[in-house]
């Protein structure tokens, strides 16, 4: 992600865009998207003294927003929404960000299970290893693996996945908790 | 040939995220708000805890954030209303139903100048007529879901009171709202009552087919028709007609368990609004007729300097003092084409008299007023995102020490 900025100003400036656009597809849900990055920035601002003098602030906020995610879905349970159309502008409840998400991948996220959900954003979006996502998420490698497969296979047949070829799902999970 | 992950990452970077160079200040200002209730919280706990130990009783905490700038209001300063035991909620108009600032509202208490930010469940837009009111030790409001109470220290989970479109008070059964079934929004459709406590429900009643329900009176249903009559109703007996009005729908002055105001003599206007798009039409009306349920009826021309009444028509009906002593109404000033208009109080009964100008009232074209549950207090909107208070029997006019920011309209409720 570069230089991490001084200041916390600076660095919502410059991260928050790949923060909405993770808690995007964490959630498929524009409010819900702002609302957790607004709490998981909060949650930095508290500690930005010693949060930004971390060795990667990046995988520090990551996990903030994950965990306050999975916060989220403890206290409350996820409500189902429409999902936006695939060209659909998914505005943001007071206007400050918004989401165009026009290849409907958030929707083909939606239709799998969360943690599934969540091991393809963090180790193919997010590009972690298998490793980085099972500490991430507070899960064994294996989950991530195996995890990791059945959703790319279920996604296989998604419309918005329609160009992926036919074999690819079978090599989900690469390597041994090492970075590819 | 591109494999599933391939694709799902050409996926991601083709998702376009716009942020507004706001959201980082939101999301500090955010979090300083709630660093700074938690230790107003902490501070005035640790207070009442100290209080009750001398006291020997315990102290409901409050909190009090009388600078902090949300949802359109701030607080201004000490409460010049001490000794009136009244609570006004208040929050903007125009984002009482946005879920972001729409969950926010304020309660100003007047006895202490105690300001407090309270969350609120999301509230459905719209033109409706009432949008909270206050039912024995409930408010009632027009929940996203459906009408709605909720305990009226705005504690405890809301109950939904039915899937109707809104709702509208009864004087005729206390404890209960009458839910307003309208699918075809005008004409017809149901009323069924509702308890505000337990959302039991009571026999669901057809409204006639070219009629629409005002409110629920000691004396039937008060009801507007489509041949522009106002009239009192009962299933299965003749209607009495209390009046004949063009354009009921809009000339509609008030609707109270005692009295329907309408006006007369009225042309239509249009006006510039600060923070409304366009112009807002309204009516301005040469005289005003206030007639009791049972028949009778008073006048009231224009006042001197005014160039007429403003009627609400079917929309924020409630100008009348609880105990029917005064309608609060709106006269708009001539030659202004931003609808100046000036907050007057028509007295109503026996007691004859005419209207008097309200102090310091004058404003924009819709003033949205409360009163006190005693009626001896008029909370109204004054110049400058000011909120007042006027006491009839005085003369006496305060500011309140809580004003408009961002929003010059503000909706207000007494629930107390």
């Amino acid at each position: 992600m570069g230089e991490v900025p001084a200041s916390f100003e600076s660095y919502v400036v410059a991260r928050s865009a790949s923060m909405l656009r993770l808690a995007w597809l964490l959630t498929a849900d524009a409010d819900e998207a702002e609302d957790l990055v607004q709490a998981a920035l909060g949650r930095v601002f508290a500690r930005w003294g010693r949060v930004s003098a971390a060795d990667d602030v990046d995988a520090y906020v990551r996990r903030v927003l994950v965990n306050a995610h999975r916060s989220r879905l403890r206290r409350k349970r996820v409500r189902q929404v429409a999902l936006v159309a695939a060209d659909a502008v998914a505005d943001t409840r007071d206007g400050l960000a918004a989401v165009v998400d026009r290849g409907g991948l958030a929707a083909a996220l939606r239709s799998l299970p969360l943690r599934q959900r969540q091991i393809v954003v963090l180790r193919y979006v997010e590009d972690l290893s298998a490793g980085e996502t099972a500490k991430l998420l507070g899960c064994p490698l294996g989950t991530v693996k195996s995890g990791a497969a059945r959703a790319l296979a279920a996604l296989r047949d998604h419309p918005a996945l329609q160009e992926a070829g036919p074999g690819s799902a079978t090599v989900g999970c690469p390597g041994n908790g090492e970075r590819r | 040939m591109t494999t599933v992950e391939q694709r799902i990452a050409e996926l991601a970077r083709g998702i376009e995220v716009h942020v507004d160079a706001a959201f980082a200040a939101a999301v500090q200002a955010r979090q300083r708000r709630r660093r700074w209730r938690r230790l107003t919280a902490m501070t005035v706990a640790a207070a009442a805890a100290g209080a009750a130990v001398v006291a020997g009783v315990l102290v409901p905490g409050v909190s009090n954030p009388s600078q902090v700038r949300i949802g359109g209001f701030e607080g201004a300063g000490p409460s010049p209303l001490a000794g009136v035991h009244e609570r006004l909620v208040v929050w903007p108009a125009t984002s009482c139903c946005d879920a972001a600032a729409g969950n926010s509202i304020w309660v100003l208490d007047l006895a202490t100048g105690r300001r407090s930010l309270r969350a609120f469940p999301p509230m459905n837009g719209g033109d409706l007529p009432y949008t909270m009111i206050r039912v024995g030790s409930r408010l009632v409001f027009t929940g996203a879901a459906g009408p709605s109470s909720i305990p009226e220290s705005l504690t405890g989970r809301p109950l939904l009171l039915g899937q109707a479109t809104w709702f509208l008070p009864s004087s005729a059964a206390p404890g209960q709202v009458l839910l307003v079934h309208d699918p075809t929004a005008s004409w017809g459709g149901s009323v069924t009552p509702v308890s505000v406590t337990d959302g039991r429900r009571g026999r669901t009643i057809p409204v006639p087919s070219d009629a629409a329900a005002l409110e629920d009176t000691t004396s039937g249903l008060l009801l507007y028709t489509r041949s522009g009559t106002l009239e009192l109703w009962r299933p299965a007996a003749a209607p009495l007609v209390l009046a004949r009005v063009p354009d009921p729908a809009s000339a509609l002055a008030a609707v109270s368990p005692h009295d329907v105001a309408y006006a007369t003599g009225c042309r239509s206007r249009s006006a510039t609004q600060p923070g409304v798009n366009g112009p807002v039409g309204y009516y301005a009306c040469s005289m005003l007729h206030v007639t009791d349920l049972a028949g009778r009826s008073q006048q009231f021309a224009a006042p001197a300097g005014t160039a007429g009444w403003v009627p609400v028509g079917v929309l924020d009906p409630p100008g009348v003092s609880p105990g029917g002593r005064y309608l609060a109404l709106t006269a708009v000033l001539p030659g202004s084409s931003a609808g100046a208009s000036r907050l007057y109080l028509v007295p109503l009964g026996r007691g004859g008299g005419r209207p008097v100008a309200v102090p310091s009232s004058a404003r924009g074209l819709y003033n949205q007023t409360a009163w006190s549950a005693d009626g001896s207090w008029l909370f109204y909107q004054g110049a400058g995102g000011t909120l007042r208070a006027y006491r009839p029997a005085t003369g006496v006019s305060v500011t309140l020490p809580i004003r408009a920011t961002t929003s010059p309209y503000a909706e207000l409720t007494v629930p107390y």
